[in-house]
């Protein structure tokens, strides 16, 4: 036996494919597997003896899937296809046999003289020959029968089945097609002459009307004013040779092959029945399927027979079901099984509000489930709805634990984690710019300091806001300064800053009485001991020189006078030397340090006649000591022993 | 003859002596206290010691007088300023002392005609003086005069320098009739001051 395979085309498949994927919403997706196997078969058909060369017959072949060829014995065949019916167009083929037919003829001709000749040709169209005179002269006294229109005639009417009347043939009624002339009134009153008076045919057909029957035609109408002579003629006259066609033709076609549906059962998690609706008319040979998408030919040797209308698989997938008809026609249909559901919902989570709260949180989750469906979602304290969708309001940060149910029974812990609860207070620390003890003002730097949502706004003492996390803040008084901190999630904190630093209280110890000499004898000729400075302040002390001046009670005035007065002080006269000094003052230390000064303005002598009052010397630490010391430029003639006062006035101020 | 000098300078040496030693001593402390700024008094005891004036000299000088030569000769009397500052030299007194075997009366030069003078007068009269021998080491506007023993007004003969060496020379007049050797003392006096 011949086999057709026919395959469509990749391209179709896919096509077709994804409509079938598209039309399966319901759950499973149909796969059109392209492979049908189709068995030939032969039949043969006569179409019977005719004169029609070209010929058409319609044969209706049972189940048929399509014609794979048609053959004729002679000529040319065609076909075309409508449901199970076959048309068959025979055309060009040879006579299968031929035949002259033949008949005897008569014919007459009619004259208005008695005259004819011995023969007369004879053609009716079909048959034609020549005949005989048969008979004799037959006088018509109704005139010649008559072929075209025009003119006044007698008629002659016969019922449609030419059963010809007798005219002049009562006639109740004549009439005729519009256009064409006839006569009117009742025929009975013309029995012979009727028709000659009113009749004026120019062709078409008389309908007439009698014995209570209607609508009969005319079929001949005479000449009335044409008697003649008849004669007639008879002979054998043979027609055209006949040509007979004899068709045989030889259809080649398939049968339907099997038609296959199928379907699967709900979802499950353990296995799926797969239904496979399997029909032929001409009844099923043998049923099988195999897993993944198959050919008819793999299922000669391979698949799974199954009997009844259903076999059960245990995962997703493609099947392919197999179905042979008695007549061997094969097919295949696919299957994506899709019910198997092992995979538990999947969920999404959203937060409100997402953001820092010192409030509630509530937690919106939405399972998914493309198989099966979400059944349910248990929320963390144990409730459950039935919808793919659960809302669980907390109050605190944790990791609340969801449980999200498919409709198969597949279920999974969805937990959410919450961490942007926040309802611990923010703190803050300070520190103070000075640190130590000043006169000055204070700057408070402040830093806020949250370890969940962070540090919003700092309000400053003065109540103003700044945002982010630091802020400075400057004060001149000791105090409580109050600053508000306030964190993301909105909780506030108030830290009081005590600033006790700031002071202006000044106290320094020092000689009451200091002392030089002047020896000019000795070297170097102007002593004086240091004038010790401690400062008992908390803050650095700023020492000015107010004066130095020469006060009463020594037994020799000296005037002071500017050092460059004289070029050379030694040089000077007893007169001059117990008359002038350039008396100066300085910081004793060169270099400034933590316990000493921090600052030395005066490092060389700052002489009583250049002085200015207020002039600072220097800045000593708090807690610092230093020291001044006196110098002087004299002149060395002393003649006798005196003593000089003097009054050094220092000015201790904050700094 | 040679006559004997002495200076007169040891109430001054002593006295530079005592300052030498003066040392400042510091008085008790105090602390002055208050807000914003308060103001310290210190007194300020000057001690101041006197000069030491020192010079050198030679502490006797002798002269010659040859009747025969008539010549009268003595050394020269160097000063020298040893002291940090410049000082002026005066001859304080130049007299006749006893202790020699003539004790003279000194006179002025012109009050005696000392050629004819006679033995007793030539024994007993001298004028005897000092002036400055030149002007090396002596500041500018040194005196150029004699001092004679026979005047008592000190006679301030110039400004040395420290370190300044001026030089003095003995001059006299005297009479020529000694009839023997005899010796005669003089005490020349100088007083150094600071200029």
């Amino acid at each position: 036996m011949k086999r057709i395979v026919r395959r469509l085309l990749p391209a179709l498949i896919s096509a077709a494919a994804l409509i079938f994927s598209m039309a399966a919403p319901s759950g499973f997706s149909l796969t059109a597997l392209a492979d049908t196997t189709y068995s030939t078969k032969t039949t043969t058909v006569t179409i019977g003896e005719s004169q029609q060369r070209n010929q058409s017959k319609t044969v209706a072949l049972s189940r048929l899937q399509s014609v794979s060829s048609v053959s004729v014995n002679t000529g040319s065949v065609g076909y075309s296809v409508s449901g199970s019916n076959v048309t068959l167009n025979v055309s060009n083929g040879s006579p299968s046999r031929t035949y002259t037919p033949s008949e005897t003829a008569t014919a007459s001709q009619t004259s208005n003289s008695n005259s004819f000749p011995a023969t007369v040709s004879y053609n009716d169209g079909t048959y034609s020959g020549t005949l005989s005179k048969s008979g004799g002269v037959t006088t018509n006294p109704y005139a010649n029968y008559i072929n075209s229109p025009g003119g006044y005639f007698y008629w002659y009417a016969s019922d449609t089945s030419l059963n010809a009347s007798t005219p002049p043939w009562p006639v109740s009624y004549i009439g005729g097609s519009s256009g064409n002339g006839y006569g009117g009134g009742n025929p009975s009153d013309y029995p012979a002459e009727y028709a000659h008076n009113y009749i004026a045919w120019n062709g078409g057909a008389f309908y007439a009307d009698w014995a209570g029957q209607n609508v009969r035609q005319v079929y001949v109408v005479y000449d009335h004013y044409s008697p003649s002579y008849t004669q007639g003629y008879s002979g054998t006259v043979y027609a055209a040779m006949q040509y007979y066609y004899t068709y045989t033709v030889t259809v080649t076609y398939t049968t339907q092959a099997p038609s296959i549906s199928l379907s699967e059962s709900g979802w499950s998690s353990s296995s799926v029945t797969v239904t496979a609706g399997i029909s032929d008319s001409g009844g099923i040979a043998a049923q099988k399927w195999a897993s993944g998408n198959q050919t008819t030919a793999y299922f000669n040797s391979g698949g799974t027979s199954f009997s009844g209308s259903a076999f059960t698989v245990t995962t997703n997938g493609a099947y392919t079901v197999y179905a042979r008809d008695q007549d061997g026609n094969a097919t295949v249909s696919g299957i994506t099984v899709d019910h198997m559901d092992t995979a538990p919902p999947t969920g999404t989570n959203s937060l409100s509000p997402s953001g820092w709260t010192n409030g509630s949180v509530a937690i919106s989750v939405t399972a998914s489930d493309s198989q099966s469906g979400v059944k349910q979602i248990q929320k963390p304290d144990g409730t459950t709805v039935n919808s793919s969708t659960a809302t669980y309001t907390v109050t605190s940060n944790g990791t609340y634990t969801f449980t999200l149910t498919d409709n198969t029974g597949n279920s999974a812990s969805y937990p959410v984690t919450v961490s942007h609860v926040d309802t611990a207070p923010p703190t803050g620390s300070a520190t103070l710019s000075p640190s130590t003890y000043t006169s000055h003002s204070v700057t408070i730097s402040f830093t806020g300091s949250d370890t969940q949502s962070g540090v919003a706004t700092v309000k400053k003492p003065d109540g103003t806001t700044v945002t982010g996390t630091t802020t400075s803040y400057s004060v001149s008084t000791n105090g409580s300064y109050n600053f508000t901190v306030t964190d993301t999630a909105g909780n506030a904190a108030t830290v009081p800053v005590i600033v006790s630093n700031i002071t202006q209280m000044v106290s320094v110890t020092h000689p009451v009485s200091a002392a030089f000499a002047i020896n000019p004898n000795a070297s170097p000729v102007f002593t004086a001991a240091n004038i010790p400075l401690t400062n008992n302040s908390l803050i650095p002390v700023k020492v000015s020189v107010q004066s130095l001046a020469e006060i009463a009670g020594g037994t020799i005035s000296l005037k002071d006078v500017v050092p460059t007065k004289y070029s050379d002080w030694s040089k000077l006269t007893a007169l001059q030397t117990q008359s002038d000094i350039a008396l100066g003052i300085k910081v004793t230390e060169t270099s400034t340090g933590p316990n000493t000064w921090s600052e030395i303005d005066t490092t060389g002598p700052l002489y009583a006649a250049n002085l200015t009052a207020g002039t600072q010397m220097g800045v000593l630490n708090a807690g610092g000591a230093g020291n001044l010391s006196l110098s002087a430029l004299c002149g060395l003639a002393w003649s006798s022993s005196y003593t000089n006062q003097r009054q050094l006035t220092l000015v201790f101020s904050c700094y | 003859m040679k006559k004997g000098f002495k200076k007169l300078l040891a109430g001054i040496v002593t006295i530079a002596m005592l300052t030498l030693a003066a040392i400042p001593v510091f008085a008790a402390n105090t602390t002055d206290s208050g807000t914003g700024s308060v103001t310290g008094n210190v007194t300020i005891n000057g001690t101041i010691s006197p000069l030491t004036i020192s010079v050198t000299h030679p502490i006797n000088a002798a002269y010659a007088i040859s009747p025969d030569a008539g010549t009268f000769t003595a050394p020269d009397i160097a000063v020298t300023n040893n002291t940090k500052t410049a000082v002026n030299v005066t001859v304080q007194s130049l007299s006749a002392s006893s202790g020699g075997s003539l004790t003279f009366t000194d006179v002025d030069p012109t009050a005696k005609s000392w050629n004819t003078l006679s033995l007793a007068d030539s024994k007993k009269y001298i004028a005897l003086g000092i002036l400055a021998k030149n002007s090396t080491g002596w500041s500018t506007g040194y005196n150029t005069s004699t001092h004679w023993a026979v005047n008592a007004t000190p006679m301030m003969v110039g400004l040395l320098n420290p370190a300044a060496t001026g030089t003095m020379t003995l001059t006299a007049d005297y009479g020529l009739s000694f009839d023997g050797t005899y010796t005669a003392n003089h005490n020349l006096v100088f007083l150094f001051q600071l200029a």
